[in-house]
């Protein structure tokens, strides 16, 4: 290559490079001292684990930006002790006048941390010590059974499910799917009602009260459409069917709604303008996103196949939490990071001088694509396993860099040209680093397709980040070799390369 | 290493591993894994506070501090500490969360309260009524996403194997195979034995790193023995192959498993506590590969060269000519 190509290739590929990191890794205030320019890792999705406080903007908007939510899911006639304290301590005890809401409050005994409603608990014990009844703790056993399969059913990351204080159910989710967190409280019946309002509407399923609604409704799942598109889907039964396509036979002379209900909560509505007759009924009301679909068809499933209770649920408690890990894990991630870079870097200098710099340029690339891909690809977030595959593949890359810097090495000592080491040496290893990179990226994408959250996201990262790294170094770190070899006379000290001394005789 | 010859100790290799692992078994299906990193069955002391008077991070650090008094003078020791900030909206408050595993009699829970109450009323700016609740709690998780093994690394191995066993051969593919499932198993059995404290879901995730890594080390093998072959003029004999292989591999995989090793343990030394717990088991993952690679692989690999060498001079045809016809 010519000193003038190379030095327009080097200035393309440096100018690349630049603004590649600066879109990726840059934030600053804007002059008018409100707003912000976010970088590409600021607006990248966070993992619930490892939260906002570095590299995240601490607003109220609806984007996703890592820790979650928790709620406190409390049985009717169950509160906690601090709700109990702020309800007591609010009346006048020396108030003599009929104080209706006291009353309500004086019913509830201390059973653990929580206060019940004296109708859901054994008469004292002899050290005066309450406990629920048995039907209440059958009852509430089967309720965390099935908010336990409710939201495993989700397949979300990081979802965590637990009893709290003997007999209410704490649950956490990521912030970006806080959408799970009412609807998935609702327990009951489902039922189905059609007419024109919730409160007038006629339960067609089940239609008679010595059937039940698996008769009529099969199970209920989601999906997406090709368009991005997200759809509840309810498969009926035959008379579910049959049920749907007679309520429905009069919605083209006037419209009406489908009311699908779990207890006394309404759990999808559908406006229909025509008679509805299938097996399976694909309902997206245009604002779904992908989990609340899935949330509404876990629901609906739950409560047509899965376990019922007669418990019903109020949600309090909500509490923000930042980062599961704790509020630095972000940062000590970044900086551990840092560590490694600079100890990689120092590496490749000191063992290959300049040539360092190809290498530089090849991985610079490399992260700046992969920071890229886990911005953009939706089910990608920023977590400790996205970040453990990385640094996997970063590896690769590096290991790979130094296998064909040293095979050229070893041509160049035996007395070969700079150019002729570096084809030879790329040509002795290419097919071998070529296999490597393919049976890797091969099995992280394989595992990938089977896997279900956080192993996913971390083979897809792995099959991802193989492919990148395979490109640059069989086509990108060459180039940039070739490029920069075009500056220099003194090809052999640029890359600290070195003649075998042959002694003579 | 040089003079290290691990392919004439296959039974010593075999015999650790099937100790290991069949022990890990036993004592996963038994006990399961140690989940403590996901504070399975845990007591917390929580300590919440209205974020619109506790508005400043030093009135925050000062109640915290009273914790911290509290907490040691009774000495109760917290396996970990769950900050969240709130907002005020909605009346979100602001809470302390100190979590116990051990457990904690019903006494000192009062009398950890009553101090912490007593010292918060001598205090000027957080003694309001409502100011800051103190409240003890039990949680015990039942979710476990984690078992739900769908084959995934299998899967994902395999279609790597398939591509080795038509690039190297099917001897490399059997090795391969055979070392990724070794790997997985026995991290996983180390992870069981130790009673080492993970996430809930993570052990899925060491066991896929253990079976990656384990292919991409034997690929080092593999990649020595395709060029031995190329530039021997007359075929190797299966231990010499092996050999010579290993003379070339070992330092490439001491090299790449060090390295990873090096940035598993500053991301355990640095990080905290939460991705320490997550990173330091990560290992496992990597040594497991390591000792597999070194040891177990060019040992497996040799009977493996010798079964397939002896099974294909057996279906070897002769060509013994056409059968002549006797005279008559």
């Amino acid at each position: 290559m010519s000193k003038v190509k190379s030095a327009i290739c080097l200035t393309l590929m440096t100018l690349l490079i630049a603004g590649l990191c600066f879109i990726c890794f840059v934030s600053f205030n804007l002059p008018n001292g409100i707003e912000t320019y976010n970088s590409i890792l600021t607006m990248t999705e966070k993992d619930a684990d490892l939260g906002l406080r570095y590299g995240g903007k601490e607003d109220k908007s609806d984007r996703y930006l890592g820790g979650g939510y928790s709620a406190v899911y409390y049985p009717e006639g169950v509160i906690s002790a601090e709700e109990f304290e702020l309800e007591f301590n609010s009346h006048d005890m020396y108030d003599n006048t009929y104080d209706p809401d006291l009353q309500d409050i004086l019913r509830y005994e201390k059973v653990g941390n929580l206060y019940f409603d004296s109708d859901k608990i054994k008469s004292a014990n002899s050290s005066g010590a309450y406990e629920p009844n048995d039907d209440f703790k059958a009852q509430f056993q089967k309720a965390v059974d099935l908010f336990t399969a409710r939201y495993e059913a989700l397949h979300l990351e990081d979802v965590r499910v637990s009893v709290f204080d003997g007999y209410a159910v704490r649950v956490f989710v990521p912030q970006s799917d806080t959408a799970a967190l009412e609807p998935l409280s609702y327990t009951g019946e489902f039922t189905v009602k059609y007419g024109s309002d919730a409160s007038s509407a006629a339960t067609i399923m089940p239609a008679r009260a010595t059937e039940s609604i698996s008769d009529y409704v099969k199970s209920a799942g989601s999906r997406t459409g090709a368009d991005g598109t997200n759809y509840v889907v309810i498969n009926f039964t035959q008379k579910g069917r049959e049920a749907l396509a007679k309520a429905s036979d009069g919605a083209a002379d006037s419209s009406a709604t489908v009311f699908f209900r779990v207890g006394d909560n309404s759990a999808l509505e559908l406006s229909v303008s025509e008679k509805i007759d299938q097996d399976s009924l694909y309902i997206s009301n245009g604002q779904f996103t992908e989990i609340s679909a899935k949330t509404s068809a876990v629901l609906i499933d739950t409560a047509v196949n899965g376990v019922q209770t007669t418990l019903s649920f109020d949600v309090e408690n909500t509490v923000n939490y930042h980062a599961l890990y704790g509020e630095n894990s972000l940062l000590w991630m970044y900086i551990v990071y840092a560590i490694l870079f600079a100890a990689m870097m120092i590496f490749f200098f000191v063992r290959y001088h300049l040539l360092g710099f190809a290498h530089l340029y090849t991985y610079l690339l490399f992260l700046c694509g992969t920071v890229l891909c886990v911005w953009a690809i939706p089910f990608l977030t920023l977590s400790v396993e996205t970040f453990a595959a990385f640094m996997l593949t970063s590896l690769l890359l590096c290991v790979s860099n130094a296998v064909t810097f040293e095979k050229a090495r070893a041509e160049y000592a035996t007395g070969k040209t700079m150019t002729s080491s570096v084809k030879t040496g790329y040509s002795k290893c290419f097919w071998n680093l070529f296999d490597v990179h393919i049976v890797l990226a091969l099995a992280g994408f394989f595992t990938f397709f089977v896997a279900l959250p956080p192993l996913s996201g971390f083979a897809f990262v792995f099959g991802l980040t193989a492919v990148f790294s395979g490109l640059g170094t069989l086509v990108l770190n060459r180039f940039n070799w070739a490029i920069l070899m075009a500056y220099t006379d003194k090809k052999g000290p640029f890359c600290n390369f070195k003649r075998e001394e042959t002694e003579d005789e | 290493m040089n003079k290290f010859k691990p392919w004439k100790k296959l039974p010593i290799w075999l015999a650790i591993s099937a100790v290991v692992i069949i022990a890990g078994i036993i004592l996963t299906v038994l006990l399961g894994f140690n989940t403590a990193a996901e504070r399975p069955d845990n007591l917390q002391l929580e300590v919440k506070y209205d974020i619109t008077v506790v508005n400043s991070e030093q009135l925050q650090d000062k109640l915290e501090s009273y914790c911290e008094e509290v907490l040691k003078s009774n000495s109760l020791t917290v396996s970990d500490l769950q900050k969240t900030k709130g907002t005020g909206e909605s009346g979100e408050k602001g809470a302390l969360n100190y979590y116990f595993t051990s457990e904690i009699s019903a006494e000192t829970q009062e009398k950890v309260k009553t101090e912490l109450e007593t010292k918060l009323e001598a205090d000027n700016d957080l003694n309001g009524a409502y100011t800051v609740y103190l409240a003890w709690h039990t949680e015990t998780v039942t979710s476990a996403t984690d078992y739900i093994w769908r084959g995934a690394i299998a899967v994902g191995v395999v279609a790597g194997l398939i591509y080795l066993g038509i690039r190297f051969g099917l001897g490399c593919a059997l090795t391969g195979l055979a070392l990724s499932l070794h790997d997985a198993l026995f991290t996983l059995a180390v992870l069981a034995i130790a009673r080492i404290p993970v996430y809930a879901s993570a052990p899925l995730l060491y066991a896929s790193v253990a079976a990656l890594l384990s292919l991409a080390l034997w690929l080092v093998h593999c990649i020595k023995l395709r060029t031995l072959k190329k530039e021997s003029e007359t075929p190797l004999d299966a231990e010499t192959s092996v050999e010579t292989a290993y003379r070339g591999a070992w330092r490439w995989i001491l090299i790449i498993a060090g390295s990873l090793a090096a940035a598993v343990l500053l991301l355990g030394a640095l990080a905290t506590n939460g991705v320490r717990a997550l990173a330091l088991p990560l290992l496992i993952a990597v040594v497991a590969p390591l000792y597999s690679s070194l040891v177990l692989g060019p040992a497996v690999h040799l009977q493996v060269r010798r079964a397939l060498d002896k099974f294909s001079r057996n279906n070897k045809t002769k060509y013994v000519g056409k059968e002549k016809k006797a005279d008559k």
